[in-house]
């Protein structure tokens, strides 16, 4: 799976989540960008992001990561280490 | 050792010098000698072993965390060392709390267990550096930063010493470049460093002492003080609360950062809140985050939430469905906010059972208001909507605020019946509020310190970097607002009053 490829499934899993088909991420995009995505909003991302791509992030992950950019990374090691 | 004591400036000029005079390799282990100084002259030496009891711990808990890979091993010593580091902290601080709630329940059924209350000194800063340590092998475990292998360097950690007492609380991955490096000489750092002691001495010596004068008088006497005057005390308890607890964190961090370190903040502009999950967000961040990292989401995605979540979503549908785990999740943060308080029932009921009650009901209620402002056609994009909105959320912290001032929770209760069932409008008018322990000249002397608070706080609302905005000023200008706390403090400064709220947690 490419980085665009995996943009773009995040798009879908932000859309649901969110409930607001016109959020579009990219590597940079952070909560502040995102109305609801507070922190109670964004341990229901992570688990569905999860289910999405079937993996698992840390908790150090889930506290640390800064932006969607770190998201994405973490997404593709996980896919190659698989 | 207060922070406002007399003796706290020439320790710590003292100590910056000597620090900057030593070589550099050697300057964290100096910190570390004037952190354990400050420790046993604020407290004694007979809570020291508290102190070394919780560097002993977590530091071998950390490092044998990190020598193991088995996750199964990993959680067990994490548990182990999570629950060694609370056993301490609830004995000290929680004992007499759970006495009292076993007596009271026990009255409830007619029974009377009778239990005498304990007396147990904790030693200062318990409460802040056992969540720093917790944090610290968390995070170990999380392979967020690595065991620190130095105990001597693991000991200035939990207990270096301008954050000791209150906070802020730290995380290790933050802190271990700035506590253990070369430390260079920057004149920036300690002029900046001096002007933010300086803003913190005037908000509490000029403010905060001057407005407890006015709450103590009223919460001390409140059956003659009704209506009106315990709002205004109310009121004016918000305003001391923030200017001492945020005061104290200026001087914190203003003392930190003379030495090259910069602390977490713990504040920001929270009176320019206008949602009470906002306000939690810019009052002691630190604690918050702390939380919500270490407790909420370790909840929020374990098996038993997220398989409440499922079974809530087919019950009640997706949307609604997916809040269930959240609020039972913000419950339980909530219970243990108010317990990190603790001590009494009316600082659990204040500072967690109330703002819980609150964010919940929030969230519960948000689409009913949602639908007022849509048929009212209420413009919420204006001033006066921003305006009321901080009010209400003020008030919603005032109310919390009664029962921190009340002698108890009983106590807190006649209070609210007082202040409502009393209409006195009129002593806002008829000098009646000259008669609360503040003259005139204190009054202005307090509107002022409160108008330069809010009109700092508004720029930290709109990011404006205060010390850059400073910065850019001419000389005179820099003069004018460093005298004038000067002057303010000298002439108007309760010296020596009282320590700071925030110390007894």
């Amino acid at each position: 799976m490419t980085r665009e490829d995996v943009f773009q499934e995040l798009n879908e899993v932000f859309q649901d989540v969110f409930d607001d088909e016109t959020i579009s991420v990219n590597d940079s995009t952070t909560s502040k960008d995102i109305e609801d995505w507070d922190s109670l909003e964004h341990i229901n991302l992570v688990v569905s992001i999860e289910k999405r791509f079937k993996m698992k992030f840390t908790m150090g992950e889930i506290t640390e990561m800064k932006n969607v950019g770190e998201m994405v990374n973490i997404i593709l090691d996980r896919m190659v280490s698989k | 050792m207060s922070l406002t004591s007399a003796i706290f400036l020439p320790f710590f000029l003292g100590a910056l010098i000597i620090f900057y005079v030593l070589p550099k390799k050697t300057r964290w282990f100096w910190l570390l000698i004037i952190s354990l100084i400050f420790f046993s002259w604020s407290d004694g030496w007979k809570t020291l072993p508290y102190l070394f009891y919780g560097i002993v711990v977590t530091y071998f808990g950390a490092r044998i965390i990190q020598r193991y890979e088995s996750e199964k091993k990993r959680k067990t010593i994490l548990f182990l060392t999570v629950f060694l580091s609370l056993f301490v902290l609830g004995a000290l601080k929680e004992t007499n709390f759970f006495i009292h709630l076993i007596n009271g329940t026990g009255g409830l059924f007619g029974i009377s267990p009778g239990l005498g209350m304990v007396n147990i000194i904790a030693p200062i800063g318990i409460s802040y550096f056992t969540l720093s340590l917790i944090g610290y092998v968390i995070d170990v475990n999380r392979n967020v930063c690595k065991a620190q292998t130095n105990i001597l360097k693991h000991a200035l950690f939990t207990c270096y010493f301008p954050q000791l007492i209150s906070g802020p609380i730290l995380r290790y991955g933050e802190m271990e470049n700035q506590l253990f490096s070369d430390h260079r000489l920057d004149l920036n750092n300690i002029s900046y460093g001096f002007t933010r002691i300086l803003w913190g001495f005037f908000k509490k010596m000029v403010i905060a002492d001057r407005l407890a004068i006015l709450v103590n008088t009223v919460y001390g006497d409140y059956t003659n003080y009704p209506g009106m005057y315990i709002f205004i005390a109310t009121l004016c308890y918000a305003f001391q609360l923030y200017t001492d607890f945020s005061g104290c964190m200026d001087i914190v961090l203003g003392a930190s950062e003379a030495f090259g370190i910069k602390l977490p903040e713990n504040f920001k502009a929270p009176f320019f809140s206008e949602r009470i999950s906002e306000f939690w967000r810019r009052w002691h961040i630190t604690l918050g985050l702390w939380f919500k990292d270490y407790l909420l989401y370790p909840l929020l995605k374990g098996d038993f939430l997220q398989g409440v979540g499922q079974k809530s979503k087919k019950l009640f549908g997706k949307k609604k469905g997916k809040n269930i785990p959240t609020y039972l999740g913000l419950s339980v943060v909530w219970l243990c906010v108010g317990l990190w308080h603790g001590g009494s029932v009316k600082y659990f009921f204040a500072s967690g059972i109330l703002p819980c009650v609150y964010l919940i009901s929030s969230e519960l209620l948000s689409p009913f208001f949602k639908r007022i402002i849509e048929v009212l056609k209420i413009n919420t994009e204006c001033f006066s909507y921003r305006l009321f909105s901080r009010f209400r959320t003020l008030m919603l912290m005032c109310l919390c605020w009664v029962f921190v001032c009340a002698q108890s929770f009983t106590d807190g209760l006649h209070v609210l019946k007082s202040m409502f069932t009393t209409f006195n409008p009129l002593i806002l008018v008829d000098n009646s509020l000259f008669t609360l322990g503040l003259d005139q000249q204190d009054i202005i002397v307090v509107i002022f310190g409160i108008l330069a608070v809010m009109v700092v706080d508004y720029m930290i609302n709109k990011e404006i970097n205060v010390r850059d905005f400073l910065g850019k000023q001419n000389f005179a200008f820099k003069c004018i607002v460093v005298w004038t706390q000067v002057l303010f403090i000298m002439f108007f400064g309760i010296m020596g009053a009282s320590s700071f709220i925030y110390f007894q947690f």
